[in-house]
């Protein structure tokens, strides 16, 4: 019995695999998903979803949205998900600068940039544990 | 009659005409299947985000936010129009621009302020043609929208709105309904009045108790400023996949009318080249007569 995993961003379809377990980063923190999981509908923060299938583990990179979790099918909507060999550390910490030296002159501006910032510092982060 | 050589000429240019139009149909016929394959492959994250709403309603957690909230205020309004950057596509353009003047005036009639954000240069340039300049302007979208290029609009528009800096969003574009059938339409996006799924009556999953992490609020919280997102990403699609229908269906009559002008060109080039050689023989004739006698 595996778990059927989804992974569907606003644009496509991203991948669908089948897992034994799948550990997504939550809002608050990360959340293991095993078969026969109960009902689950989570927020997701930025990080790592890792997915082990007998003993070989995959790492992606996601961007907020959501899980749900039902009859061992784990659906996870995300505004973005790439493979973690695909972040450059150079070219993030460049992004990062630019995103730090974003105007932030109004309310909006400044949520707009601390936006920005946090997503690629949590792909540095990412980047980094890896 | 008309001079044979002429007609002649005539008839090649109308045959490159038709190369040109015959290839751009056939490139809109290309474009306008990838458009579609991202549009269809779009609805399956909407259908979802539609599922989670509708288990959310059902769980009792009331459906409140900031986006749904109708607003007495008439301040700030913007309209968003989304046309092509090319033409060449019939009444694609056009038709969006029509909407967006009737309802730019009604607009400014209920709002002190009306905002005009247009997406392709056709649309910049018919507007500011008659009179309606763009706040802002957008010309990098192609028939591939990306989110990634949708995301920062809605957010900042989504900022706004939160802020009270704008009462009603609406958005002008070329709906796709069937893929013979488009049409051009204004919808309000903001306040988004209601989620799709918040329905409790209606289908979706059967009763299952979900866990809701870390809570439903928290859920919600970001349920509705991400189908607010899908929501304008979708008009966006919608109006790449009808501008490559349009510009297909166009360049197809164009073709099409390219072909029969050619037949009557290559007609009227025969009977002028017929009655030349009639001429010259009669001349012939004339002239063997008149040396007999």
């Amino acid at each position: 019995m595996t778990l059927h995993c989804i992974v569907v961003t606003p644009e496509e379809t991203a991948f669908e695999t089948d897992a034994d377990s799948v550990i997504v980063p939550l809002f608050d923190g990360e959340k293991g998903v095993m078969t026969d999981h109960a009902p689950m509908i989570g927020r997701l923060g930025n990080g790592t979803l890792t997915l082990t299938t007998g003993g070989t583990t995959e790492s992606h990179y996601v961007e907020g949205g959501f899980i749900q979790v039902l009859d061992n099918v784990v659906s996870i909507l995300t505004n973005r998900v790439g493979a973690i060999e695909d972040l450059n550390k150079d070219e993030l910490e460049g992004n990062l600068r630019d995103a730090l030296a974003m105007p932030g002159n109004s309310v909006e501006e400044l949520d707009q940039r601390e936006q920005v910032v946090n997503a690629v510092r949590s792909q540095l982060r990412v980047l980094n544990r890896s | 009659m008309a001079n044979a050589k002429a007609l002649d000429k005539r008839r090649k240019s109308v045959r490159n005409i038709r190369k040109i139009t015959r290839t751009m149909e056939l490139i809109a016929t290309a474009r306008f299947k990838k458009a579609m394959d991202r549009a269809v492959a779009a609805t399956s994250y909407t259908q979802r985000i539609t599922e989670v709403v509708t288990n959310l309603a059902k769980s009792g957690t009331e459906v409140q936010h900031p986006l749904l909230e109708d607003r007495q205020t008439t301040e700030n309004a913007t309209l968003i129009v989304l046309t092509g950057n090319r033409g060449l596509c019939g009444g694609y353009n056009g038709a969006v621009v029509r909407e967006t003047i009737n309802h730019h005036q009604k607009l400014a009639e209920q709002y002190d302020n009306v905002n005009l954000l247009i997406s392709g240069k056709r649309g910049i340039t018919n507007l500011s043609f008659r009179g309606l300049t763009a706040d802002e302007s957008y010309t990098h979208f192609d028939d591939q929208p990306k989110f990634d290029e949708v995301k920062p609009i809605a957010d900042t528009l989504m900022e706004q709105f939160i802020a009270g800096k704008l009462d009603r969003l609406d958005v002008a574009y070329t709906r796709f309904i069937s893929s013979s059938k488009q049409r051009a339409v204004v919808e309000t996006l903001l306040p988004l009045g209601k989620v799709e799924g918040d329905d409790t009556a209606g289908g979706g999953t059967t009763d299952t108790d979900y866990e809701f992490m870390p809570s439903a609020e928290s859920i919600l919280e970001e349920v509705v400023p991400t189908s607010f997102r899908i929501k304008l990403f979708k008009c966006f699609l919608d109006a790449a996949v009808s501008e490559q229908i349009a510009r297909m269906v166009a360049m197809k009559s164009a073709t099409e009318n390219a072909d029969e002008m050619i037949a009557n060109l290559s007609m009227t080039y025969n009977r002028a080249r017929q009655s030349q050689i009639t001429g010259e023989i009669m001349e012939i004739i004339g002239g063997v007569e008149a040396l007999k006698t």
